[in-house]
């Protein structure tokens, strides 16, 4: 993925939102492809987005199977949760992808996956480290939130609490959180996330001390990168 | 109009006068259907002070605007009107098919207004609706009345009716339909039987309008796996409801003896796995449900051999009729299911008034003068089913039942009120609040008295979780905090889904509901409004009630639940005293906006 890295005309074009009716297929996309590669399971995870500024947004069902969704399944939904079109049930994790939405303006898209490796490290009290170029700088900080029971003001609170000025979150037994300015970005990190948890988990199997990107290198790249 | 047929049927049974009125779109706004509509009839026609046998308390029958759709397990309806057991707010439920063929037939309600000059019973057909002469079917038991009324008008006939407890004003006289589903509570039979209504026939061919059929078979086949998961769904489908009686005894949540032992070492005799293995010779459901809790049974030895129930004994009468008399043997339980049903009357409070009649004897309150020859020990089958037919028949002991456990208990008196075991006058359900506290404060609140149905609170106490309700916390099931809060929420749920109709065994979460509402009616609608409209319609029932002369001192439990301890069992040294009942209250009253004395400001119907 090198989304992150696209600058000028074509990050422009990369960026630009087109109708709501798009939105919702982009979303589709998004969960089936998280699907096939098992970040979202058959009745878990969830993805959301909106066109940027606006003050609500789309968001996947809950109760259904998530490797077929249309557009035709999709919730709009605004910024309290209140579903204002669409006929299932919103996701049940509803309450905190609208506290994103309210906290972080600069935020128009949320992934919400049960990634098996960076969920388990975190369950085993393991943070994830600067092992990769990826880790410094598409994942920069990943804080791990205290666990709270899904779908809860609770945890939508808690996410508000750590959302501040991060890009990925680990939920404590449950699952990450990846968002960004749009889809893709948001996909991306959920995908780095749980790609640099699994080197991490390799390393550590063979090594306890694994080593990490020296911390002037790391400067280096995110000056590099811009971030 | 979708979802609704959009007219409800009056019939006057003095003046043979039947005419039909329009649904309105304000009403259907605001009480949405079923229970709402038959709450917003009741309240704005019945006067509160008439006795529950005078002409002018008038008997809705309601359906829902998912009745009879491809919803799955909407084939309810509710039926009521003042009731003849709390002489306040009276409403039942029933099954099967009546309901969709009512609406097949043109129609979303049926209000029976006044009294007839003699026995009659009402034939719709296609819109084509007569008042016919019952003279022949009075004294009929229900069974018998319901093969009757389909050989003469024909087998596409459903038909709901009385037997002779209705007749003789039983006042916990049941409505029978579908040969054994059941409309129970609150004695509405009885009210049926004042108005000299045997039966009402329904034969209807009519497509119900629904506005986007395709789209509701595409979520539904795909929501399917989810709700068929529910816990209590699997089981029910497993066993039937009888599949709980086990847990529910770990629990001390199962009556045994007149609410008075908390552990009974014969309690596997009567539950739902020997039951199922031993009587059940197959399922049955009703219309368009995945789940088919109904179990056929056949009596294949002893006494009754050859006896068969199309709808045999579930949870509550497993209980009523089982351990609540200390009867551990599965054909009398069956035998006496039976009796009840032919008679027309709720195995619940049949179980309580016989368990309050046994208690009397034991302590010598009664004696072999009032009870003539029956011999009334715990467990004895003669008793049990001496005593049913006493009631059903009006004889004797049974004369004094038929007035149910609070009136018998007045008419009794020398203490006798002490185990009486009702709320507001209606008999306690199988659930023992003391397991339960939150369904303490659930039977000492509902609107139509002792009701294990409106909230099921219990459920959520032993962990089941409705975040779409806001309930997420893990309740400890002897606490008393936060239980106002989580019952008044599942109470305007319940209220929903009693208007809608769908049954409450569906394990569907309350999300989908509104979709499927939408595509239903095509009328596009919130869970909040649903809630509101829940919220409205409980709050109704209350200002009826409250008309009736209903006070915060109405709002009570029996005394045994409130001072005597269970010995042993899952609910052992347990007790709902009045303290812990006022500070559930005052929760409760606050978290619905009610004053301290527990009345709705006005704006709470509006």
């Amino acid at each position: 993925m090198t989304l992150i890295a696209l600058k000028g005309d074509l990050m422009d074009e990369f960026l630009s939102f087109g109708s709501e009716e798009e939105l919702k297929e982009e979303i589709c996309e998004t969960m089936k492809r998280l699907f096939n590669r098992g970040l979202i399971s058959a009745l878990g995870g969830n993805v959301s987005a909106r066109v940027p500024e606006a003050k609500e947004f789309w968001i996947t069902p809950s109760g259904v199977f998530k490797g077929e969704l249309g557009p035709e399944d999709l919730l709009k939904v605004d910024l309290d949760g209140k579903v204002l079109e669409g006929f299932l049930r919103p996701s049940v994790e509803t309450p905190f992808h609208a506290m994103i939405y309210r906290k972080r303006t600069d935020v128009n898209a949320v992934v919400h996956c049960h990634n098996p490796f960076a969920t388990g490290l975190a369950i085993a009290g393991i943070p994830i480290l600067p092992i990769t170029v990826e880790a410094a700088v598409v994942l920069r900080k990943v804080q791990i939130v205290p666990w709270a029971f899904p779908g809860t003001d609770t945890l939508a609170n808690l996410v508000g609490e750590y959302i501040e000025g991060v890009r990925a979150l680990v939920l404590m037994n449950h699952g990450v959180i990846g968002v960004g300015s749009n889809l893709l970005e948001a996909e991306t990190i959920v995908e780095t996330l749980e790609e640099v948890a699994t080197t991490q988990f390799v390393a550590s199997v063979f090594k306890r001390d694994i080593p990490l990107i020296p911390e002037e290198d790391i400067e280096l790249i995110k000056k590099l990168y811009k971030v | 109009m979708y979802g609704y047929m959009g007219r409800i049927l009056r019939v006057n049974l003095r003046s043979d006068k039947i005419w039909t009125e329009n649904l309105s779109e304000e009403s259907i706004k605001k009480f949405i259907g079923g229970v709402g509509l038959a709450a917003k009839i009741i309240y704005d026609e019945v006067k509160p002070e008439i006795s529950p046998f005078d002409p002018e308390n008038k008997l809705v029958f309601m359906t829902g605007p998912l009745t009879g759709t491809l919803v799955p397990c909407t084939g309810r309806y509710v039926v009521c009107a003042k009731s003849p057991s709390t002489n306040a707010w009276g409403e039942s439920h029933s099954s099967g098919f009546w309901a969709r063929d009512l609406k097949r037939a043109g129609y979303d309600g049926i209000i029976i207004e006044d009294k007839s000059e003699k026995p009659s019973y009402i034939a719709v057909s296609d819109g084509e609706v007569t008042i016919e002469d019952a003279g022949d079917l009075w004294g009929m038991d229900c069974l018998k009345t319901e093969e009757t009324l389909k050989k003469r008008l024909g087998e596409d006939f459903k038909v709901a009716c009385i037997g002779p407890a209705g007749e003789k004003l039983v006042r916990f006289a049941s409505i029978l339909n579908d040969g054994g589903r059941v409309a129970g509570r609150c004695g509405l039979g009885a009210v049926m039987g004042s108005k000299l209504l045997k039966a009402i026939a329904v034969r209807g061919t009519k497509e119900i309008p629904v506005k986007d059929p395709e789209r509701i078979r595409n979520i539904l086949r795909r929501i399917y796996p989810q709700i068929m998961s529910f816990p209590t769904t699997q089981i029910f489908a497993s066993y039937g409801t009888s599949g709980e009686l086990l847990m529910l005894h770990h629990y001390g949540d199962v009556p045994i003896k007149n609410f008075r032992m908390g552990k009974w070492e014969n309690i596997d005799n009567i539950s739902g796995e020997t039951y199922n293995k031993i009587m059940v010779k197959g399922k049955r459901a009703c219309w368009n449900c995945p789940i088919s809790c109904w179990r056929y049974v056949r009596i294949e030895e002893g006494q009754f051999a050859g006896l068969e129930l199309k709808r045999g004994p579930e949870y509550e009468t497993l209980a009523s009729l089982g351990s609540l008399l200390l009867n551990d043997r599965l054909d009398i339980i069956v035998k006496a299911n039976y009796l009840c049903n032919c008679y027309g009357m709720d195995t619940i409070s049949t179980g309580v008034c016989i368990a309050f009649a046994i208690e009397c004897y034991e302590k010598g309150i009664i004696t072999n003068q009032e009870v003539g020859s029956l011999v009334l020990k715990w467990g004895d089958p003669e008793a049990i089913i001496g005593l049913i037919e006493a009631i059903g028949e009006r004889k004797g002991l049974g004369n004094i039942l038929a007035e149910g456990v609070k009136r018998a208990s007045e008419i009794i008196g020398k203490g006798s009120d002490r185990f009486a075991m009702h709320v507001k006058g209606l008999e306690m359900p199988m659930h023992d609040p003391r397991a339960f506290k939150g369904m303490g404060l659930q039977y000492a609140v509902s609107n139509r008295g002792a009701c294990h149905l409106q909230g099921l609170i219990h459920r959520i106490e032993q962990g089941e979780r409705m975040p779409d309700l806001k309930i997420y916390e893990r309740l400890n099931r002897f606490d008393i905090k936060d239980k106002g809060r989580i019952l008044a929420a599942l109470q305007n749920w319940h209220e929903v889904l009693e208007s809608l109709i769908i049954c409450k065994f569906l394990g569907i979460a309350p999300g989908h509901i509104p979709g499927l509402y939408t595509l239903t009616t095509g009328i596009p609608v919130s869970l909040d409004h649903l809630l509101q409209a829940g919220e409205r319609i409980y709050n109704l029932k209350r200002m009826f009630n409250i008309r009736c002369g209903v006070t915060r001192e109405d709002d009570i439990l029996p005394y045994r639940i409130m001072h005597e301890k269970l010995e042993e069992g899952g609910a052992a040294g347990q007790i709902i005293n009045q303290e812990d009942l006022n500070i559930m209250l005052n929760e409760y009253y606050a978290v619905r906006g009610w004053s301290k004395e527990g009345i709705p400001p006005l704006e709470k119907i509006e």
